[in-house]
Protein backbone atom coordinates (compact mmCIF):
# COMPACT_ATOMS: atom_id res chain seq x y z
CA UNK A 1 0.00 0.00 0.00
CA UNK A 2 1.16 3.30 -0.96
CA UNK A 3 2.18 5.92 1.95
CA UNK A 4 0.45 8.58 3.36
CA UNK A 5 2.61 10.95 1.46
CA UNK A 6 2.34 9.62 -1.41
CA UNK A 7 -1.12 9.21 -1.21
CA UNK A 8 -2.02 13.61 -0.65
CA UNK A 9 -1.43 14.59 -4.43
CA UNK A 10 -4.09 12.24 -5.76
CA UNK A 11 -6.11 13.03 -3.20
CA UNK A 12 -6.50 16.39 -3.68
CA UNK A 13 -6.51 15.90 -7.41
CA UNK A 14 -9.52 13.92 -6.63
CA UNK A 15 -11.25 17.17 -5.60
CA UNK A 16 -10.97 18.28 -8.82
CA UNK A 17 -10.85 15.17 -11.29
CA UNK A 18 -12.41 11.56 -11.74
CA UNK A 19 -9.27 9.42 -10.98
CA UNK A 20 -8.31 6.55 -13.22
CA UNK A 21 -9.21 2.97 -12.63
CA UNK A 22 -5.67 2.27 -10.92
CA UNK A 23 -5.69 5.62 -8.86
CA UNK A 24 -8.99 5.23 -7.87
CA UNK A 25 -8.33 2.00 -6.96
CA UNK A 26 -5.07 2.89 -4.63
CA UNK A 27 -7.60 5.29 -3.24
CA UNK A 28 -9.58 3.18 -1.81
CA UNK A 29 -7.44 0.83 -0.86
CA UNK A 30 -5.66 3.30 1.45
CA UNK A 31 -8.44 5.29 2.58
CA UNK A 32 -9.96 1.55 3.58
CA UNK A 33 -6.89 1.17 5.92
CA UNK A 34 -5.85 4.83 7.13
CA UNK A 35 -8.39 6.53 9.43
CA UNK A 36 -5.74 10.07 9.12
CA UNK A 37 -6.25 10.11 5.39
CA UNK A 38 -10.05 9.32 5.76
CA UNK A 39 -9.84 12.53 7.99
CA UNK A 40 -7.58 14.66 5.71
CA UNK A 41 -9.84 14.06 2.84
CA UNK A 42 -12.78 15.38 4.43
CA UNK A 43 -11.39 18.47 5.50
CA UNK A 44 -10.11 18.72 1.99
CA UNK A 45 -13.53 18.01 0.51
CA UNK A 46 -15.10 20.34 3.30
CA UNK A 47 -12.37 23.02 2.18
CA UNK A 48 -13.05 22.70 -1.87
CA UNK A 49 -17.01 22.63 -1.02
CA UNK A 50 -16.72 25.83 1.30
CA UNK A 51 -14.29 27.82 -1.32
CA UNK A 52 -16.31 29.79 -3.37
CA UNK A 53 -15.57 30.36 -6.84
CA UNK A 54 -17.88 33.99 -7.68
CA UNK A 55 -17.34 35.28 -11.41
CA UNK A 56 -14.94 37.84 -12.26
CA UNK A 57 -16.64 39.56 -14.39
CA UNK A 58 -14.86 41.55 -17.00
CA UNK A 59 -16.95 43.70 -19.40
CA UNK A 60 -15.55 46.83 -21.71
CA UNK A 61 -12.97 45.65 -24.26
CA UNK A 62 -9.08 45.75 -23.54
CA UNK A 63 -8.10 45.56 -27.85
CA UNK A 64 -8.17 49.63 -28.32
CA UNK A 65 -5.10 49.72 -25.64
CA UNK A 66 -3.36 47.14 -26.96
CA UNK A 67 -3.53 48.37 -30.37
CA UNK A 68 -2.80 51.64 -29.29
CA UNK A 69 0.81 50.25 -27.30
CA UNK A 70 1.19 47.81 -30.14
CA UNK A 71 1.65 50.60 -32.33
CA UNK A 72 3.40 52.89 -30.49
CA UNK A 73 6.40 50.04 -30.70
CA UNK A 74 6.09 49.36 -33.96
CA UNK A 75 6.28 53.07 -35.36
CA UNK A 76 10.13 53.19 -34.72
CA UNK A 77 10.55 49.33 -36.23
CA UNK A 78 9.88 48.00 -39.69
CA UNK A 79 9.53 44.66 -38.57
CA UNK A 80 7.47 42.10 -36.37
CA UNK A 81 9.96 40.81 -33.64
CA UNK A 82 9.75 37.15 -33.99
CA UNK A 83 9.95 37.57 -38.32
CA UNK A 84 12.65 40.10 -38.54
CA UNK A 85 15.63 38.46 -40.26
CA UNK A 86 18.96 39.60 -38.74
CA UNK A 87 19.97 41.45 -41.77
CA UNK A 88 16.91 43.71 -41.49
CA UNK A 89 18.46 44.88 -38.00
CA UNK A 90 19.66 48.61 -38.98
CA UNK A 91 17.82 51.01 -37.83
CA UNK A 92 16.61 53.20 -35.51
CA UNK A 93 16.54 54.21 -31.87
CA UNK A 94 17.73 52.70 -28.81
CA UNK A 95 19.69 53.07 -24.77
CA UNK A 96 22.07 51.74 -21.24
CA UNK A 97 22.14 53.31 -17.60
CA UNK A 98 25.73 51.35 -17.30
CA UNK A 99 26.73 53.42 -20.39
CA UNK A 100 27.64 56.77 -18.11
CA UNK A 101 30.84 54.82 -17.19
CA UNK A 102 32.08 54.71 -20.43
CA UNK A 103 31.12 58.40 -21.32
CA UNK A 104 32.31 60.51 -18.15
CA UNK A 105 30.79 63.51 -18.37
CA UNK A 106 33.39 66.05 -18.29
CA UNK A 107 35.55 66.93 -15.74
CA UNK A 108 33.77 69.79 -13.26
CA UNK A 109 36.80 72.05 -14.20
CA UNK A 110 36.41 71.93 -17.00
CA UNK A 111 32.63 72.24 -17.70
CA UNK A 112 33.32 75.16 -15.58
CA UNK A 113 35.59 76.86 -17.24
CA UNK A 114 34.33 76.16 -21.06
CA UNK A 115 30.90 75.34 -20.86
CA UNK A 116 29.42 76.77 -17.64
CA UNK A 117 25.89 76.25 -18.49
CA UNK A 118 26.05 72.56 -19.44
CA UNK A 119 24.47 71.39 -16.70
CA UNK A 120 21.27 72.84 -18.19
CA UNK A 121 21.78 72.60 -21.51
CA UNK A 122 18.86 71.20 -23.79
CA UNK A 123 20.05 68.03 -24.26
CA UNK A 124 21.32 67.65 -20.16
CA UNK A 125 17.38 68.24 -19.66
CA UNK A 126 16.55 65.70 -22.24
CA UNK A 127 18.73 62.71 -20.86
CA UNK A 128 17.70 64.03 -17.00
CA UNK A 129 13.66 63.77 -18.35
CA UNK A 130 14.95 60.23 -19.52
CA UNK A 131 16.12 59.24 -16.71
CA UNK A 132 13.10 60.47 -13.99
CA UNK A 133 10.43 58.74 -16.41
CA UNK A 134 12.38 55.52 -16.45
CA UNK A 135 12.80 55.91 -12.15
CA UNK A 136 8.88 56.18 -12.36
CA UNK A 137 8.67 53.22 -15.02
CA UNK A 138 7.27 55.17 -18.09
CA UNK A 139 9.94 53.15 -19.66
CA UNK A 140 7.46 54.25 -23.50
CA UNK A 141 8.24 57.72 -22.34
CA UNK A 142 11.89 57.18 -21.60
CA UNK A 143 12.27 56.21 -25.18
CA UNK A 144 10.72 58.72 -26.50
CA UNK A 145 12.59 61.02 -24.96
CA UNK A 146 15.96 59.60 -25.91
CA UNK A 147 15.11 58.74 -29.53
CA UNK A 148 14.55 62.28 -29.87
CA UNK A 149 17.99 63.31 -28.92
CA UNK A 150 19.27 60.76 -31.19
CA UNK A 151 17.47 62.37 -33.84
CA UNK A 152 18.01 66.02 -32.83
CA UNK A 153 22.01 66.03 -31.95
CA UNK A 154 22.95 63.41 -34.51
CA UNK A 155 26.40 64.34 -35.00
CA UNK A 156 26.93 64.73 -31.10
CA UNK A 157 28.31 61.99 -28.90
CA UNK A 158 25.38 61.92 -27.29
CA UNK A 159 23.17 60.39 -29.76
CA UNK A 160 25.04 57.28 -29.21
CA UNK A 161 24.65 57.51 -25.53
CA UNK A 162 21.08 58.11 -25.87
CA UNK A 163 20.72 55.08 -27.99
CA UNK A 164 22.73 53.03 -25.72
CA UNK A 165 20.42 54.31 -22.93
CA UNK A 166 17.51 52.87 -25.21
CA UNK A 167 18.72 49.66 -25.97
CA UNK A 168 19.35 49.36 -22.07
CA UNK A 169 15.79 49.60 -21.31
CA UNK A 170 14.69 47.43 -24.18
CA UNK A 171 17.18 44.95 -22.73
CA UNK A 172 16.53 45.13 -19.31
CA UNK A 173 13.23 46.57 -18.62
CA UNK A 174 11.02 45.37 -21.31
CA UNK A 175 12.80 42.26 -22.03
CA UNK A 176 12.54 43.02 -25.98
CA UNK A 177 15.41 42.13 -27.14
CA UNK A 178 15.01 42.79 -31.30
CA UNK A 179 15.00 45.94 -30.18
CA UNK A 180 17.47 46.10 -27.79
CA UNK A 181 19.77 44.33 -30.52
CA UNK A 182 18.87 47.09 -33.34
CA UNK A 183 19.71 49.64 -31.25
CA UNK A 184 23.39 48.26 -30.20
CA UNK A 185 23.67 47.83 -34.01
CA UNK A 186 22.63 51.24 -35.02
CA UNK A 187 25.23 52.53 -32.68
CA UNK A 188 28.21 49.70 -33.75
CA UNK A 189 27.32 51.11 -37.37
CA UNK A 190 26.78 54.75 -37.03
CA UNK A 191 29.45 55.59 -33.96
CA UNK A 192 32.28 52.94 -34.30
CA UNK A 193 34.21 55.22 -31.52
CA UNK A 194 31.45 55.98 -29.16
CA UNK A 195 31.31 51.68 -29.86
CA UNK A 196 35.34 51.13 -29.16
CA UNK A 197 34.83 53.13 -25.94
CA UNK A 198 31.40 51.71 -24.45
CA UNK A 199 32.34 49.05 -21.57
CA UNK A 200 32.84 45.51 -21.76
CA UNK A 201 29.64 44.63 -20.16
CA UNK A 202 28.01 46.22 -23.04
CA UNK A 203 29.67 44.58 -25.95
CA UNK A 204 29.46 41.13 -23.88
CA UNK A 205 25.28 41.58 -23.88
CA UNK A 206 25.55 42.79 -27.78
CA UNK A 207 27.37 39.32 -28.46
CA UNK A 208 24.39 37.31 -26.48
CA UNK A 209 21.97 39.17 -28.55
CA UNK A 210 23.84 38.39 -32.05
CA UNK A 211 23.83 34.66 -30.87
CA UNK A 212 20.23 35.09 -30.15
CA UNK A 213 19.33 36.54 -33.30
CA UNK A 214 20.02 33.88 -35.19
CA UNK A 215 17.30 32.09 -33.39
CA UNK A 216 14.51 34.54 -33.34
CA UNK A 217 15.97 35.64 -29.88
CA UNK A 218 13.91 32.24 -28.62
CA UNK A 219 16.59 31.28 -26.52
CA UNK A 220 16.47 34.52 -24.17
CA UNK A 221 12.93 34.60 -23.90
CA UNK A 222 12.89 30.92 -22.97
CA UNK A 223 15.41 31.69 -20.59
CA UNK A 224 13.32 34.38 -19.31
CA UNK A 225 10.80 32.08 -18.65
CA UNK A 226 12.57 29.58 -17.22
CA UNK A 227 13.89 32.32 -14.48
CA UNK A 228 10.40 33.28 -13.88
CA UNK A 229 10.44 31.54 -10.39
CA UNK A 230 8.08 28.52 -10.21
CA UNK A 231 9.29 25.44 -8.09
CA UNK A 232 10.33 23.97 -12.02
CA UNK A 233 12.33 27.00 -12.52
CA UNK A 234 15.58 24.61 -12.14
CA UNK A 235 14.03 21.61 -14.19
CA UNK A 236 13.66 24.08 -17.30
CA UNK A 237 16.97 25.89 -17.29
CA UNK A 238 18.79 22.78 -17.56
CA UNK A 239 16.03 21.78 -20.86
CA UNK A 240 17.37 25.28 -21.96
CA UNK A 241 20.90 24.37 -21.12
CA UNK A 242 20.10 20.96 -23.63
CA UNK A 243 18.39 22.49 -26.40
CA UNK A 244 21.25 25.38 -26.47
CA UNK A 245 24.60 23.58 -25.21
CA UNK A 246 27.66 25.84 -25.82
CA UNK A 247 25.99 28.96 -26.08
CA UNK A 248 26.09 32.07 -24.10
CA UNK A 249 22.29 31.35 -22.69
CA UNK A 250 23.40 27.88 -22.08
CA UNK A 251 26.26 29.71 -19.80
CA UNK A 252 23.87 32.11 -18.01
CA UNK A 253 21.21 28.87 -17.51
CA UNK A 254 23.98 27.37 -15.41
CA UNK A 255 24.88 30.68 -13.44
CA UNK A 256 21.10 30.95 -12.68
CA UNK A 257 20.96 27.28 -11.79
CA UNK A 258 23.85 28.39 -9.40
CA UNK A 259 21.80 31.07 -7.73
CA UNK A 260 18.91 28.44 -7.21
CA UNK A 261 21.52 25.98 -5.48
CA UNK A 262 22.86 29.02 -3.22
CA UNK A 263 19.56 30.13 -2.66
CA UNK A 264 18.38 26.52 -1.21
CA UNK A 265 21.58 26.36 0.39
CA UNK A 266 22.99 29.34 1.95
CA UNK A 267 25.86 27.85 3.40
CA UNK A 268 27.37 27.46 -0.01
CA UNK A 269 29.48 30.67 -0.03
CA UNK A 270 31.75 30.42 -3.25
CA UNK A 271 30.60 30.05 -7.08
CA UNK A 272 32.25 26.82 -7.58
CA UNK A 273 30.85 24.82 -4.85
CA UNK A 274 26.90 26.15 -6.29
CA UNK A 275 28.44 24.58 -9.51
CA UNK A 276 29.25 21.33 -8.15
CA UNK A 277 25.64 21.50 -6.37
CA UNK A 278 24.15 22.17 -9.43
CA UNK A 279 26.02 19.73 -11.48
CA UNK A 280 24.84 16.89 -9.12
CA UNK A 281 21.30 17.99 -9.69
CA UNK A 282 21.84 18.15 -13.05
CA UNK A 283 19.91 14.90 -14.82
CA UNK A 284 20.96 14.97 -18.85
CA UNK A 285 24.54 14.49 -19.65
CA UNK A 286 24.52 17.67 -21.86
CA UNK A 287 23.84 19.79 -18.63
CA UNK A 288 26.25 18.10 -17.07
CA UNK A 289 28.78 18.57 -19.56
CA UNK A 290 28.24 22.33 -19.57
CA UNK A 291 28.28 22.48 -15.76
CA UNK A 292 31.75 21.26 -16.47
CA UNK A 293 32.68 23.08 -19.04
CA UNK A 294 32.03 25.94 -16.09
CA UNK A 295 33.83 24.41 -13.13
CA UNK A 296 37.01 24.06 -15.59
CA UNK A 297 36.67 27.71 -16.29
CA UNK A 298 36.24 28.28 -13.00
CA UNK A 299 39.01 26.17 -11.72
CA UNK A 300 41.42 27.34 -14.21
CA UNK A 301 40.81 31.08 -14.65
CA UNK A 302 39.42 32.16 -11.43
CA UNK A 303 41.21 29.99 -8.77
CA UNK A 304 44.30 28.67 -11.06
CA UNK A 305 44.17 25.34 -9.99
CA UNK A 306 45.05 23.75 -13.17
CA UNK A 307 45.25 20.03 -12.24
CA UNK A 308 41.55 20.44 -11.01
CA UNK A 309 40.59 22.04 -14.15
CA UNK A 310 41.65 19.20 -16.36
CA UNK A 311 40.03 16.29 -13.94
CA UNK A 312 36.56 18.82 -15.47
CA UNK A 313 37.52 19.35 -18.99
CA UNK A 314 38.57 15.80 -19.15
CA UNK A 315 35.08 14.71 -18.59
CA UNK A 316 33.57 17.07 -21.05
CA UNK A 317 35.93 15.49 -23.80
CA UNK A 318 33.56 12.69 -23.27
CA UNK A 319 30.66 14.34 -23.73
CA UNK A 320 27.70 14.30 -26.23
CA UNK A 321 27.91 16.99 -27.64
CA UNK A 322 30.97 17.63 -30.43
CA UNK A 323 31.11 21.66 -29.31
CA UNK A 324 31.29 21.31 -25.93
CA UNK A 325 33.92 18.32 -26.25
CA UNK A 326 36.07 21.21 -28.50
CA UNK A 327 35.60 23.74 -26.13
CA UNK A 328 36.81 21.27 -23.32
CA UNK A 329 40.09 20.65 -25.82
CA UNK A 330 41.01 23.79 -26.84
CA UNK A 331 41.04 24.73 -23.17
CA UNK A 332 43.02 21.40 -21.99
CA UNK A 333 45.48 22.75 -24.79
CA UNK A 334 45.56 26.55 -23.36
CA UNK A 335 46.22 24.61 -19.86
CA UNK A 336 49.11 22.23 -21.29
CA UNK A 337 50.55 25.55 -23.30
CA UNK A 338 50.81 28.09 -20.44
CA UNK A 339 54.01 27.82 -18.99
CA UNK B 1 -13.92 31.69 -43.20
CA UNK B 2 -15.00 34.24 -40.57
CA UNK B 3 -11.68 34.91 -37.66
CA UNK B 4 -14.51 34.20 -34.86
CA UNK B 5 -15.66 31.05 -36.44
CA UNK B 6 -12.23 29.31 -36.15
CA UNK B 7 -11.02 27.57 -33.09
CA UNK B 8 -7.89 28.86 -30.96
CA UNK B 9 -5.56 26.75 -31.73
CA UNK B 10 -6.77 27.89 -35.78
CA UNK B 11 -6.60 31.26 -34.28
CA UNK B 12 -3.07 30.60 -32.79
CA UNK B 13 -1.54 29.25 -35.79
CA UNK B 14 -3.14 32.49 -38.05
CA UNK B 15 -1.31 35.10 -35.37
CA UNK B 16 1.84 32.65 -35.33
CA UNK B 17 2.04 33.04 -39.45
CA UNK B 18 1.08 37.25 -39.05
CA UNK B 19 -2.68 37.46 -39.15
CA UNK B 20 -2.66 40.58 -36.36
CA UNK B 21 -6.33 40.10 -37.05
CA UNK B 22 -6.63 37.06 -35.48
CA UNK B 23 -5.26 38.54 -31.88
CA UNK B 24 -7.68 40.87 -32.41
CA UNK B 25 -10.54 37.66 -31.71
CA UNK B 26 -8.16 36.18 -29.31
CA UNK B 27 -8.12 39.39 -27.31
CA UNK B 28 -12.31 39.48 -27.54
CA UNK B 29 -12.08 35.60 -26.77
CA UNK B 30 -9.89 35.71 -23.69
CA UNK B 31 -9.29 38.97 -22.07
CA UNK B 32 -12.06 38.05 -19.51
CA UNK B 33 -10.14 35.22 -18.19
CA UNK B 34 -7.19 36.70 -18.52
CA UNK B 35 -8.20 39.39 -16.03
CA UNK B 36 -9.94 37.13 -14.15
CA UNK B 37 -6.22 34.96 -13.54
CA UNK B 38 -4.57 38.09 -12.89
CA UNK B 39 -7.09 39.26 -10.22
CA UNK B 40 -7.19 36.03 -8.74
CA UNK B 41 -3.41 36.01 -8.38
CA UNK B 42 -2.70 39.33 -6.87
CA UNK B 43 -6.23 40.21 -5.62
CA UNK B 44 -6.23 43.57 -7.16
CA UNK B 45 -8.06 45.53 -9.78
CA UNK B 46 -5.72 48.07 -11.47
CA UNK B 47 -3.09 45.58 -11.35
CA UNK B 48 -5.04 42.63 -12.41
CA UNK B 49 -6.26 45.57 -15.57
CA UNK B 50 -2.27 46.35 -16.11
CA UNK B 51 -1.08 42.53 -15.84
CA UNK B 52 -4.16 41.78 -18.46
CA UNK B 53 -2.81 44.16 -20.97
CA UNK B 54 0.67 42.73 -20.32
CA UNK B 55 0.00 39.39 -20.31
CA UNK B 56 -1.65 39.65 -24.03
CA UNK B 57 0.89 41.83 -25.38
CA UNK B 58 3.02 39.60 -23.93
CA UNK B 59 1.21 36.62 -25.63
CA UNK B 60 1.29 38.66 -28.82
CA UNK B 61 5.24 39.23 -28.34
CA UNK B 62 5.54 35.73 -27.65
CA UNK B 63 3.35 34.19 -29.98
CA UNK B 64 6.51 32.53 -31.95
CA UNK B 65 7.11 30.59 -28.61
CA UNK B 66 3.50 29.12 -28.73
CA UNK B 67 3.70 25.49 -29.75
CA UNK B 68 0.57 23.69 -31.37
CA UNK B 69 1.20 20.71 -29.17
CA UNK B 70 -0.37 22.72 -26.32
CA UNK B 71 -3.41 24.62 -25.92
CA UNK B 72 -3.49 28.07 -26.68
CA UNK B 73 -5.49 29.04 -23.33
CA UNK B 74 -3.46 27.22 -20.99
CA UNK B 75 -0.30 28.83 -22.41
CA UNK B 76 -1.79 32.24 -22.76
CA UNK B 77 -2.95 31.72 -18.38
CA UNK B 78 0.41 30.73 -17.61
CA UNK B 79 1.79 33.75 -19.15
CA UNK B 80 -0.66 35.45 -17.16
CA UNK B 81 -0.12 33.58 -14.19
CA UNK B 82 3.89 34.13 -14.38
CA UNK B 83 3.11 37.57 -15.20
CA UNK B 84 1.22 37.73 -12.07
CA UNK B 85 3.76 36.62 -10.28
CA UNK B 86 6.68 39.17 -11.25
CA UNK B 87 4.65 41.43 -10.63
CA UNK B 88 3.75 40.64 -6.88
CA UNK B 89 7.54 39.97 -7.09
CA UNK B 90 8.38 43.57 -7.91
CA UNK B 91 6.09 45.79 -6.35
CA UNK B 92 5.91 43.00 -3.39
CA UNK B 93 2.57 45.03 -2.75
CA UNK B 94 -0.80 43.07 -1.78
CA UNK B 95 -2.75 45.72 -1.93
CA UNK B 96 -7.17 44.50 -1.32
CA UNK B 97 -10.30 46.43 -1.83
CA UNK B 98 -13.57 45.28 -1.25
CA UNK B 99 -15.00 43.08 -3.47
CA UNK B 100 -18.05 44.81 -3.82
CA UNK B 101 -16.48 48.05 -5.16
CA UNK B 102 -16.89 48.24 -8.61
CA UNK B 103 -14.45 50.11 -10.81
CA UNK B 104 -15.57 51.08 -14.73
CA UNK B 105 -12.37 52.53 -16.37
CA UNK B 106 -13.91 54.80 -19.02
CA UNK B 107 -11.69 53.58 -21.62
CA UNK B 108 -9.80 50.73 -20.41
CA UNK B 109 -12.47 48.19 -20.07
CA UNK B 110 -14.58 47.44 -16.92
CA UNK B 111 -13.71 45.18 -14.44
CA UNK B 112 -16.79 44.21 -12.12
CA UNK B 113 -16.71 42.27 -9.24
CA UNK B 114 -19.00 39.52 -8.21
CA UNK B 115 -22.35 40.93 -8.64
CA UNK B 116 -25.90 39.45 -7.73
CA UNK B 117 -24.06 38.31 -4.08
CA UNK B 118 -27.55 40.25 -2.59
CA UNK B 119 -28.83 37.13 -0.57
CA UNK B 120 -27.63 36.05 3.07
CA UNK B 121 -25.62 33.10 1.25
CA UNK B 122 -24.48 35.48 -1.26
CA UNK B 123 -23.30 38.19 1.58
CA UNK B 124 -21.16 34.61 3.28
CA UNK B 125 -19.93 33.69 0.15
CA UNK B 126 -18.88 37.02 -0.14
CA UNK B 127 -16.76 37.31 3.14
CA UNK B 128 -15.30 33.90 2.47
CA UNK B 129 -13.93 34.86 -0.84
CA UNK B 130 -12.57 37.86 0.75
CA UNK B 131 -10.82 35.66 3.20
CA UNK B 132 -9.66 33.11 0.52
CA UNK B 133 -7.90 35.76 -1.19
CA UNK B 134 -6.18 37.02 1.76
CA UNK B 135 -5.13 33.67 2.50
CA UNK B 136 -3.92 33.28 -1.13
CA UNK B 137 -0.81 35.26 -0.02
CA UNK B 138 0.58 32.62 1.99
CA UNK B 139 0.88 30.31 -0.97
CA UNK B 140 3.58 29.99 -2.97
CA UNK B 141 4.41 30.81 -6.48
CA UNK B 142 4.07 27.80 -7.80
CA UNK B 143 1.09 26.73 -5.60
CA UNK B 144 -0.78 29.89 -6.03
CA UNK B 145 -0.45 29.87 -10.30
CA UNK B 146 -1.53 25.68 -9.71
CA UNK B 147 -4.54 26.69 -6.99
CA UNK B 148 -6.42 29.33 -9.41
CA UNK B 149 -5.58 27.77 -12.92
CA UNK B 150 -7.45 24.76 -11.19
CA UNK B 151 -9.92 25.85 -8.72
CA UNK B 152 -11.37 29.24 -10.38
CA UNK B 153 -10.70 28.38 -14.38
CA UNK B 154 -10.64 24.63 -13.96
CA UNK B 155 -7.94 23.96 -16.38
CA UNK B 156 -7.07 20.20 -16.29
CA UNK B 157 -4.15 19.26 -14.39
CA UNK B 158 -2.69 17.77 -17.16
CA UNK B 159 -2.26 20.68 -18.92
CA UNK B 160 -1.42 22.90 -16.22
CA UNK B 161 1.26 20.48 -16.03
CA UNK B 162 2.24 20.82 -19.67
CA UNK B 163 2.50 24.66 -18.82
CA UNK B 164 4.18 24.39 -16.00
CA UNK B 165 6.90 22.08 -17.05
CA UNK B 166 6.44 19.33 -14.83
CA UNK B 167 4.66 16.17 -14.01
CA UNK B 168 1.19 16.03 -13.38
CA UNK B 169 2.38 14.15 -9.88
CA UNK B 170 3.95 17.26 -9.52
CA UNK B 171 1.25 19.59 -9.80
CA UNK B 172 -0.82 17.20 -7.59
CA UNK B 173 1.95 17.89 -4.80
CA UNK B 174 1.19 21.53 -5.32
CA UNK B 175 -2.63 21.34 -5.44
CA UNK B 176 -2.46 19.49 -2.24
CA UNK B 177 -0.40 21.35 -0.22
CA UNK B 178 -2.38 24.89 -1.48
CA UNK B 179 -5.28 23.67 -0.24
CA UNK B 180 -3.33 22.34 3.19
CA UNK B 181 -2.36 25.72 3.63
CA UNK B 182 -5.63 27.14 2.75
CA UNK B 183 -7.12 24.58 5.38
CA UNK B 184 -5.11 25.94 8.08
CA UNK B 185 -6.15 29.78 6.88
CA UNK B 186 -9.24 28.92 6.71
CA UNK B 187 -10.06 26.11 9.34
CA UNK B 188 -12.67 28.40 11.04
CA UNK B 189 -14.84 28.54 8.08
CA UNK B 190 -15.05 24.94 7.05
Amino acid sequence: MLGCRKIRGLLAASLYEAPNEDDQATLDRHLANCAACREQARQLRALHDAVPIPPVEFTGDLLPVLRQRLAEESTPFLWRRWAMPVAACALLVIFAGVWFVSFPAPEPSLMTAQVPEISSSPIDILFAKAENLRAERDFTGAIGVLAEIAKDYPKDRKAAEAQLQIADIEFSDLQRYPHAYEAYETVRNNSPESWNDAPAMIKDRFDLLSEACTKDFEPLYALDAARSGLDTSFDKLEQLVVRYPGSLVAALAVDAMCDQVAEEADAIPIKAAALESVRQRCKTPIAIAQVNVALGDMYWRVLHEPQKAREYYAQVIKSPHADLAKVAQAALFEIENTP
Amino acid sequence: MELSALDDQALALALKSGNTAAFDELVHRHQGRVYAVAYRMTGNRDDALDIAQESLLKAYRKIGSWEPTGGFLPWLLRLTANQSIDHLRRWKRHRHQPLDETYVPETEGAAVEPAAMATESGVRAREIDARVRQSLEVLSPAQKTVFVLRHYEGLPLADIAQQLGCTVGSVKVHLFRALKKLQKELGDLV
